[in-house]
C-alpha cells in the first residue's frame, strides 16, 4: 500500500508489528484506513485495520474511555491513550503507531506489563493502619476525612495504571530495575491520605537502591500523563518526606501525621429537632 | 545506611562545600579578602597550616568534598548495567577509597601541624 495521504478522510497507519519467538526482527507494515466519523480515534483505526484489514494485529483495549489504561501506546514518537486521540489530532493524516518503550513487547503493540504490576504492589498500594488492624479487616464504619485531606492526595488518585508514564521515564531505559514513577507515585497517593499509616513500611521499599532518589526529576512521566497526574510532584513530596524521617523530623508536631479517627457509630437522632418519619401509608411488601 | 540519609548528607556537603569554595577562594585569591600573591607565599600557607581553626576547616572541608564526591560517583556508577545488580560491593568499595583518601588527608595535614608546632 502507498504510504502517501491520498484524501483528507483516509489515513495512513504505519504500523509496529513484531511477535517475539516468530519473527526475526520488528517490522512496520501500511495500511490505509478510512475516516469513519469526525470523533473517530486512533484506536477505532486500529479496531478498523484489525476487522477490515488485517486480523492478526494485537491490540490491547478494553473500556474505550480512557478509564482502564490498557491501549496505551506511542504515535508519532508521542505517548497516548489510543481511545483518547482523535486522529484529527494529526493533521499530516500519517501516524506511526509502536507500543510503549520500556516494556517487552507481546505481540506488536502489545506490552508485557508484569514489571509494573510488581513495583505497584511492591508499595502496598492501599490503606495500611498498622495500629488500627481489627478495624482494617472488619471495617465497622469509614474513616473520617475532611475535603482539604482530601485535596492533599486527590490528583494522584487518577492515575489509571496505562504505564505511559514509566515508558516515557529515561531512568527506566537506564536502570530497568528502577521503580518507577507510577509506583513511587502511589507511595505518595498512600503516604498522604491521613487515613493511612504505612508511611514507615513504603519508605522502607522506596527508600533504598533502585527506589525513590533515582528519579533525576526529569518529569517525562507527568509531560505524558493523559489523565493530568503529576508523578514528577509526587516524587518530589516522597523525597522530603524521606528528608525529614533521615533527619528524624517527621516527630516535629509540625510534620507529624495526624491519622483519621474512626466515624463515630452513629446516634439514634442524629439530627435533633427533625422530627420522626410520619407512619406508612402504603404497607411494606412481603418478602419474597 | 537508609538512601533518603545517604542523599540528605550529600546534599547537606554539596550546600557545605559550596560555602567553604567560596571561603577558600577568597581566602587565597580575592585581595579584598586578603588573598591574592601574599597568600600564596609559603610562608603564609604554613601560617595556614598552624592555624587550628584553619586545620579544622581543611578537614571539614575534605570530609564534605569526598562525601560528596564519593558518594555522587557510587550512585552514578549503581546505575550502570555492569553494576546494577551489585549495589553493595560498589558502595564497600568505593567507601573504602573514601576513607583511605580521608585518613590520607588527615594524617598530612595533622603531620604538618603538629610537627610544625601549631599543636
Amino acid at each position: 500500500m502507498s504510504a502517501r495521504k491520498k484524501d483528507p478522510n483516509t489515513y495512513i497507519f504505519k504500523v509496529f508489528r513484531y511477535q517475539p519467538g516468530k519473527d526475526e526482527k520488528p517490522r512496520f507494515q501500511t495500511y490505509e484506513v478510512p475516516l469513519l466519523h469526525p470523533g473517530m480515534t486512533v484506536l477505532e483505526g486500529l479496531i478498523y485495520i484489525k476487522e477490515n484489514l488485517d486480523p492478526t494485529l494485537a491490540v490491547r483495549y478494553s473500556c474505550r474511555m480512557a478509564v482502564c489504561g490498557s491501549c496505551a501506546l506511542y504515535v508519532n514518537g508521542k505517548g497516548i491513550l489510543a481511545c483518547h486521540t482523535a486522529l484529527r489530532e494529526f493533521p499530516s493524516g500519517k501516524l506511526t503507531v509502536e507500543p510503549m518503550p520500556n516494556y517487552p513487547v507481546v505481540k506488536d503493540l502489545m506490552t508485557r506489563m508484569d514489571e509494573f504490576f510488581d513495583h505497584h504492589r511492591q508499595v502496598k498500594p492501599y490503606l495500611l493502619r498498622p495500629q488500627d488492624r481489627a478495624e482494617i479487616e472488619n471495617p465497622t464504619r469509614e474513616f473520617l476525612q475532611l475535603p482539604e485531606q482530601l485535596e492533599e492526595f486527590l490528583q494522584f488518585s487518577y492515575c489509571i495504571k496505562c504505564g505511559l508514564c514509566v515508558s516515557a521515564c529515561p531512568t527506566v531505559a537506564t536502570d530497568p530495575d528502577f521503580l518507577g514513577p507510577q509506583a513511587l507515585m502511589t507511595v505518595a497517593r498512600y503516604n498522604r491520605d491521613s487515613r493511612d499509616g504505612g508511611t514507615v513500611y513504603r519508605l522502607k521499599v522506596v527508600d533504598a537502591p533502585h527506589g525513590l532518589w533515582n528519579c533525576h526529576f526529569a518529569g517525562a512521566c507527568t509531560e505524558v500523563c493523559p489523565k493530568g497526574v503529576d508523578p514528577a510532584l509526587a516524587i518530589q513530596y516522597t523525597k522530603r518526606e524521606s528528608v525529614l524521617h533521615a533527619l528524624h523530623l517527621n516527630k516535629l508536631p509540625r510534620f507529624r501525621k495526624k491519622l483519621a479517627p474512626v466515624a463515630p457509630p452513629p446516634k439514634p437522632n442524629r439530627r435533633p429537632g427533625i422530627p420522626p418519619a410520619p407512619e406508612r401509608t402504603v404497607p411494606e411488601a412481603p418478602a419474597s | 545506611m537508609r538512601e533518603g540519609l545517604g542523599w540528605t548528607l550529600h546534599l547537606l556537603a554539596g550546600a557545605f562545600l559550596f560555602i567553604l569554595l567560596l571561603a577558600h577562594v577568597s581566602q587565597l585569591h580575592l585581595i579584598s579578602f586578603g588573598g591574592g600573591e601574599q597568600a600564596l607565599e609559603w610562608s603564609a600557607v604554613l601560617t595556614r597550616a598552624l592555624s587550628r581553626p584553619q586545620v579544622i576547616a581543611y578537614l571539614v572541608f575534605l570530609a564534605a568534598a569526598l562525601y560528596h564526591g564519593f558518594f555522587g560517583l557510587r550512585n552514578l556508577l549503581i546505575e550502570l548495567p555492569v553494576f546494577r545488580r551489585r549495589v553493595a560491593a560498589v558502595t564497600f568499595t568505593v567507601s573504602i577509597i573514601g576513607i583511605v583518601l580521608f585518613v590520607y588527608g588527615l594524617y598530612t595535614t595533622l603531620a604538618l601541624y603538629l610537627q610544625g608546632g601549631g599543636a
